[in-house]
C-alpha cells in the first residue's frame, strides 16, 4: 500500500490485500515466516517533496483474540523502473 | 489585434450594452404603463402592450446573447471557438488515471487537438474573458436596476406623488452606473488587445529524462516588454482548517525555457518561437489522489504596454518512464 504524508489530508491506496483467518493456523502463529507475492505498479513512485510525501509500505495488522490489534509497518521505496538500483 | 478590429469589438460591445439597457427601459416603461393607473399621455407610443413587451424582451435577449458570445470569443482562436460551439467549455482538462499508470492522470483531453506545426496543440486553462464577463455583469445589472428605478421615479412624478428621496438616490447610483460601464469598456478594450497564446508540442505524454520540441505563438498587436516561457512542476495539497477547505500549491521545479525582452508582435505576423522542453530525469511524474497532486505545466507570461500582463498555463502530463522491452536472447 501507499499513503501520503505532508500538508494535505492523508490519502491511502491498498495495492494488495490478503487476509489470513484463524482457521488457516489452527495451532496459532509459531514464528514461521509467511511469504507474500505481488507485482508492484509503476506508479506512484516513492516521493519526498515540499508539501507531499508518498510512502510505500507493507502493513501487517494482527487481530488478537481479546480484541486488541497490533500494527506493524515496514516501509520500502518504489523507484521508477528505469532508475539505477 | 488591429486598431480597426479593436474598435469594432469595443463598438459592438457598446452597441449591444446600449441595446440591452434600452430593452430594459422599454420593458420597465411598458409594464409600468400597463399596471400603474395614471395618465401616460407624454409617453404614449400608440403601440400595443404586447408589441412593446415583445420588442423589449427581444432587445434584452438578443443583446444579452450577443454580449455573452462576444465575451466567450475573447482570447480564443477560431478552433477554440469552434470547440466552444461544439461542446460547452471543458471543465476538467485532465482526466482520471489509466490502469497502466495508477494515480497518473490521463492525457486524452490534452491531445484531442492537432497542431499546425507540431503534433499536438495544448489547451490553456486560463480564460481571458473572466474579468470582462464580471465587469459586463456588474455594469448591465446595475444599470438595469437603475433604469427600473428611473421608471418608478417618472411614474411617481406623473401621478403627482413624487418620490424625492428615490430621485436623490438616483444621482449617486447613476454615477456608479457610469463608472461600471466605463470600467467594462476599459476591460474589454484591454483584454481584446491581447491575442491568443498557442502552444504546440511534438509528443505527449512526457517522460522524465526526455526532450521534446515545442512551439509557441502569440497573436495580437503589441510591444511586449518581456515574454517568458517556464516549465513548472508544482505540488498541490488540499486540507481542512477548521470548517474551511484550503488548497496550498508550491512549485518544486521551475525551469525557464525562454526569456525574451522587447518582443514586437504584429497583426499580420504573429510572434512565434520554437524551443525544447527537457524533463529532468529524476523528476516526479504527474500524480493525483483525492487530496494531493503533482502537476506539470508550461506557463507563458507576457508583460505588455499598454495592454495588461497576461499569463497562460498549459497543463502537461508526465508519466513514469517505462523500462525498455526485454530482448529474448533466442
Amino acid at each position: 500500500m501507499w499513503f501520503t504524508e505532508g500538508k494535505g489530508d492523508e490519502d491511502i491506496h491498498v495495492h494488495h490485500f490478503q487476509r489470513y483467518s484463524a482457521s488457516h493456523y489452527p495451532e496459532g502463529l509459531s514464528g514461521q515466516p509467511q511469504f507474500l507475492r505481488t507485482q508492484l505498479p509503476v506508479s506512484p513512485i516513492s516521493y519526498h517533496g515540499k508539501l507531499l510525501r508518498i510512502c510505500w509500505c507493507l502493513r501487517l495488522r494482527l487481530f488478537i483474540e481479546n480484541g486488541r490489534e497490533i500494527v506493524a509497518q515496514h516501509p520500502f521505496v518504489l523507484l521508477p523502473s528505469h532508475a539505477p538500483r | 489585434m488591429a486598431a480597426a478590429t479593436l474598435a469594432g469589438t469595443v463598438g459592438e460591445a457598446a452597441f449591444l450594452a446600449t441595446l440591452f439597457l434600452a430593452g430594459v427601459l422599454v420593458l420597465a416603461l411598458t409594464v409600468a404603463q400597463r399596471f400603474i393607473p395614471i395618465a401616460w399621455t407624454p409617453l404614449a407610443t400608440g403601440l400595443g402592450f404586447w408589441l412593446l413587451l415583445v420588442l423589449g424582451v427581444v432587445m434584452v435577449v438578443l443583446s444579452g446573447t450577443g454580449l455573452i458570445l462576444g465575451i466567450l470569443r475573447i482570447g480564443a482562436s477560431s478552433e477554440r471557438r469552434n470547440a466552444i460551439a461544439q461542446r460547452a467549455e471543458e471543465l476538467e482538462l485532465i482526466g482520471k488515471s489509466a490502469a497502466e499508470f495508477p494515480s497518473v492522470p490521463q492525457d486524452n483531453r490534452l491531445t484531442d487537438s492537432p497542431g499546425v506545426k507540431l503534433r499536438y496543440r495544448l489547451p490553456a486553462t486560463n480564460w481571458a474573458g473572466k474579468r470582462v464577463a464580471a465587469a459586463a455583469a456588474l455594469a448591465l445589472m446595475w444599470n438595469a436596476v437603475l433604469l427600473v428605478l428611473l421608471v418608478v421615479v417618472i411614474t411617481s412624478f406623473w401621478s403627482e406623488r413624487p418620490r424625492k428621496v428615490l430621485l436623490a438616490l438616483l444621482f449617486p447610483m447613476s454615477g456608479i452606473g457610469i463608472w461600471a460601464l466605463r470600467h467594462y469598456i476599459s476591460c474589454l478594450r484591454k483584454t481584446s488587445g491581447v491575442g491568443a497564446t498557442i502552444l504546440e508540442i511534438d509528443q505527449h505524454p512526457l517522460r522524465p529524462g526526455e526532450t521534446y520540441d515545442a512551439y509557441v505563438v502569440q497573436l495580437g498587436k503589441m510591444q511586449l516588454q518581456s515574454l517568458r516561457v517556464e516549465l513548472i512542476c508544482e505540488e498541490e495539497s488540499t486540507f481542512r482548517q477548521g470548517t474551511d477547505l484550503r488548497i496550498d500549491r508550491t512549485p518544486v521545479i521551475s525551469e525557464i525555457l525562454l526569456d525574451l525582452h522587447n518582443v514586437p508582435i504584429d497583426l499580420g505576423r504573429p510572434w512565434e518561437q520554437e524551443f525544447r522542453i527537457k524533463i529532468p530525469s529524476q523528476a516526479m511524474h504527474s500524480f493525483r489522489s483525492p487530496h494531493n497532486a503533482v502537476h506539470w505545466k508550461v506557463v507563458v507570461r507576457g508583460e505588455a504596454d499598454p495592454w495588461p500582463s497576461f499569463c497562460q498555463s498549459f497543463p502537461v502530463i508526465v508519466q513514469p518512464k517505462i523500462p525498455p522491452p526485454k530482448r529474448n536472447p533466442r
